[in-house]
């Protein structure tokens, strides 16, 4: 893997996020929504794994978010898992005009954790909210899960662009707080060249490197 | 994507005659391997697309070079029953299937399956084991013809101006004859079929989110009541009974029948059953149409007299049909014995083996969890392409993966397969032979679709990995270096053939020559031997004459333990042996010809993937290498590249490198 350092050097942060979720939740606009300020009606499946960039700013730093969208069916997941790799942080999608997308949320969490590292700041977004006729899941009920799963719960329109931005932006703030706690820890440590706890410091040498970690300071 | 502009032309191609002669000089010569010596300058011409479908036909293997238009007709006519008769199966479980409607609503802006209101849901749930019961009665009780009609226009009037959330058990007392048998299975059919999707007695129990460890992919719509197991085993096999097509029954019947005079009541019970049928499919259409046209009234009105006087042809032509042709009878009814057991001659009868398929309840959940998955791709497929615009476009594509699924549980459906299938649709009028042709496809690439994950393309990356390193090893050690060389981004190019990166017109010039490159009758063999249960034909009497003992001896056929589950009627012990899926080996081979083909296919050991395409991706590759090994520096350049294709694929040049490659591939 390349060091972003090298080739991008005025770019503070690159976080890598991964858009997960069932088919046609809407993964793949929602990103075209944020990066782009676009909305494909008539957008086809995703196949195999597909990935935008967006930079934005927090703290007078520049952070530059690459998110990796991909393909829902779950007989892709072994082309797909490898991207979730190095995730600093997800999306895990549902549509609140189909309740089996909200009921597999839980297994998306599941192997998101399997195979990526325990620390991934995950929001568990419920899209189509402009289906208000359609509504099979209520807010209520994904404000409790996310509470039940320790997420943070927004509800999005793709169509509309209702909360998209936030979803996003919240993620990357969260991501960009969680790490900078990281960061000062992981600097605490680093004289006794251990580290105290594996539970508590969660993201490794290795992986701060390659998955987005402040480039600025190594 | 690139040329979506030049794709709005396409209509639905008729397909005339087809000139063997050209076909075969476009396919025919082949040099040792099996592969166009002719090479890219007869295939850079392409196909004329007036003759494409019936050319794929043969690229694809659905017919041998060799066989004769009438072969090819009889062959044509069966597979078209199988279709309708699979039709039929998916129709008992989904009622959405074979109308023109899809099983699903969709909304206009933005994708959204939705599903009937809650409480009908909840209330079909628990009466469809009931309901598929009581359909299997009522269609052995209710008398025919003339109630047919009576029941389309009750529910023509009672239709009116109904509002979307009408559930079903309010539509059964508005029609007020609770005595009508025929109407309850009828109703029946709707409402078991379409509550389908739904989960809520399930959800509103616990809540507990139902998962199903045998099944790798996501829990199914849990719809496990329709075969509810506490109930008695009696419900159980009356649902299997539902499940057969009613011809099935038929068929038993005019096998027993000897005079004159039985033969004409079949045939007059056969036309009123066609009606019957019909009948229901209008009304059905008319129930669809309700839901879909609620808006404004006035239109729904014109709507459905519209459905219900297109329904009304269609009984008529039918009973035309019916009763203009009794060879043709003849020949369906002798396809469908080769599925049906007679039940004299096996002492339990067991509507499983008569289906000739293995069918239970989870695999019942699984199709109509996997429906809804369908439902929610083929609105997405191509929908730039006007032809799609059309619903009743997007009802076809969804009816072919739906049987599909069906026949093929161990694949079912499996994202990709829709693109693959899109040009088919467009390019053949009737959906039993763009089935057939997609089976074909599909026979080749089906081991990228199944459960276990794309494991075809991964194989065909490995082997694209060998190709660079014998080819431009150079390429090949930039790609590594910069940790590219799993190859991952040519994934979404071989999983869906360049339907993603090419325009509609390119993938389709791409696809023919590559097939014309790859054409191999050995292979189609091969293929054929690999026949899908379920779509093992007989092949039509007439055809079979003499051929079939040649073809018995020496014939390699890998399902001879799935012959126990082919009942074997007493003229057919001999034909039953080898699956005919339509190829039929003593048509298909040359009498002196086969032995040798097969013999050679055997010593060259073609494996899957050294199919062009791996060839074509490498071509692509080479052909722009040194754009890549000036912008690829990391795997994320590589994937941004492809999805975003910053780079032109011309499809000639393209073909013929990556013959070009292979030549230098197979000779290092």
């Amino acid at each position: 893997m390349m060091k972003y350092a090298d080739e991008e050097p005025t770019e503070d942060y690159l976080f890598k996020i991964v858009l997960i979720g069932d088919s046609a939740v809407g993964k793949s606009n929602l990103l075209a929504r944020y990066a782009r300020n676009e909305f494909y009606p008539n957008s086809k499946s995703t196949i195999g794994v597909e990935f935008q960039t967006q930079t934005m700013e927090i703290d007078g730093k520049e952070i530059k978010a690459q998110i990796w969208d991909t393909a829902g069916q779950e007989r892709f997941r072994a082309v797909t898992s490898a991207y979730y790799r190095g995730a600093v942080g997800a999306l895990v999608v549902y549509d609140i005009s189909r309740r089996q997308t909200f009921e597999n949320i839980t297994r998306w969490l599941d192997e998101l954790h399997a195979y990526s590292d325990m620390s991934v700041v995950t929001v568990l977004v419920g899209n189509k909210a402009d289906l208000k006729d359609a509504r099979e899941v209520s807010t209520e009920e994904g404000t409790a899960l996310a509470e039940a799963q320790n997420l943070c719960f927004v509800e999005t329109s793709a169509l509309d662009s209702t909360n998209v931005q936030l979803a996003f932006q919240t993620l990357v703030k969260e991501i960009y707080n969680v790490l900078s706690r990281k960061v000062f820890f992981y600097q605490e440590q680093r004289p006794d060249g251990k580290l105290s706890n594996g539970k508590t410091v969660i993201l490794q040498e290795k992986d701060v490197d390659s998955a987005g970690a402040p480039t600025r300071k190594y | 994507m690139s040329g979506d502009l030049d794709d709005r032309g396409w209509s639905c191609g008729g397909g005339g005659a087809v000139n063997l002669c050209r076909v075969a000089s476009f396919v025919g010569d082949r040099d040792r391997r099996g592969n166009a010596r002719k090479g890219p300058k007869s295939l850079a011409k392409g196909v004329d697309p007036s003759i494409r479908a019936e050319v794929w036909e043969f690229l694809l293997g659905c017919h041998a070079l060799s066989s004769t238009a009438e072969y090819r007709q009889q062959l044509r006519m069966a597979r078209r029953e199988r279709y309708r008769e699979l039709i039929e199966q998916c129709q008992m479980m989904h009622s959405s299937i074979g109308t023109g409607s899809l099983a699903y609503t969709i909304g206009s802006k933005v994708m959204d399956v939705r599903i009937m209101s809650k409480d009908s849901a909840k209330k079909q749930a628990k009466l469809g084991v009931e309901r598929i019961t009581q359909e299997a009665k009522s269609k052995l009780e209710s008398s025919r013809g003339l109630q047919t009609n009576e029941r389309v226009e009750v529910s023509y009037a009672n239709g009116d101006g109904r509002p979307s959330s009408t559930d079903s058990p309010d539509f059964g007392s508005a029609r007020e004859n609770p005595d009508d048998a025929a109407m309850n299975s009828f109703h029946s059919m709707s409402s078991a079929g379409l509550d389908s999707g739904v989960s809520e007695s399930e959800r509103e129990d616990s809540g507990a989110i139902v998962s199903r460890q045998d099944s790798s992919d996501f829990p199914p719509l849990p719809v496990t009541n329709l075969f509810d197991k506490n109930e008695n085993t009696g419900v159980e096999f009356s649902g299997y009974e539902a499940i057969l097509p009613k011809e099935q029954a038929m068929g038993n019947i005019y096998h027993s029948s000897q005079t004159n005079g039985e033969k004409e009541d079949f045939l007059i019970e056969a036309s009123m059953n066609r009606f019957e049928n019909s009948g229901k499919y209008a009304a059905l259409n008319i129930e669809l149409a309700q839901e879909n046209h609620v808006s404004s009234s006035k239109d729904t009105r014109n709507y459905k007299k519209e459905k219900f006087t297109l329904a009304k042809a269609m009984v008529q032509e039918q009973e035309l049909g019916i009763s203009g042709s009794e060879q043709q009878l003849e020949t369906t009814d002798r396809m469908k014995m080769s599925d049906a057991s007679d039940p004299s001659d096996t002492p339990l009868i067991n509507p499983v083996v008569a289906l000739g398929v293995d069918v239970n309840e989870d695999r019942v959940a699984d199709w109509l969890w996997t429906l809804h998955r369908i439902v929610v791709d083929v609105v997405r497929t191509d929908r730039h392409l006007e032809f799609y615009g059309d619903a009743k476009n997007m009802a076809r594509m969804s009816d072919i993966l739906a049987v599909y699924a069906w026949v093929d549980p161990r694949t079912g459906y499996c994202q990709g397969m829709s693109d693959l299938l899109s040009p088919f649709i467009i390019l053949f009028e009737d959906d039993a032979d763009a089935f057939w042709c997609f089976e074909s496809l599909l026979r080749r690439v089906r081991l990228n679709f199944q459960m276990e994950g794309p494991v075809g393309v991964m194989k065909q990356l490995e082997t694209l990995g060998r190709i660079l390193q014998l080819t431009d090893l150079q390429l090949f050690k930039h790609l590594a270096l910069v940790g590219a060389d799993s190859l991952l981004f040519a994934f979404r190019m071989l999983l869906v053939l360049f339907r993603r990166e090419l325009s509609f017109n390119d993938a389709l010039c791409m696809w023919e020559m590559m097939w014309a490159a790859d054409f191999d009758e050995a292979m189609a063999w091969a293929l054929e031997n690999n026949c899908l249960e379920a779509l093992v034909l007989r092949p039509p009497k007439a055809l079979r004459r003499g051929s079939y003992i040649e073809c018995d001896e020496g014939t390699p056929h890998s399902k001879s333990d799935k012959t126990d589950h082919h009942p074997i009627d007493n003229d057919a012990k001999s034909l039953s042996r080898s699956p005919f899926c339509g190829l039929g080996a003593g048509n298909f081979w040359p009498k002196h010809g086969r032995q040798q083909i097969l013999t050679m296919s055997s010593l060259l050991k073609k494996s899957p993937d050294d199919e062009l395409s791996v060839f074509c991706v490498a071509a692509i590759l080479v052909l722009n290498r040194s754009k890549f090994i000036k912008e690829i520096n990391s795997m994320d350049d590589a994937i941004k590249i492809f999805n975003d294709m910053q780079f032109e694929i011309k499809v000639k040049r393209c073909i013929q490198m990556a013959i070009k490659l292979r030549k230098k591939y197979v000779h290092k």
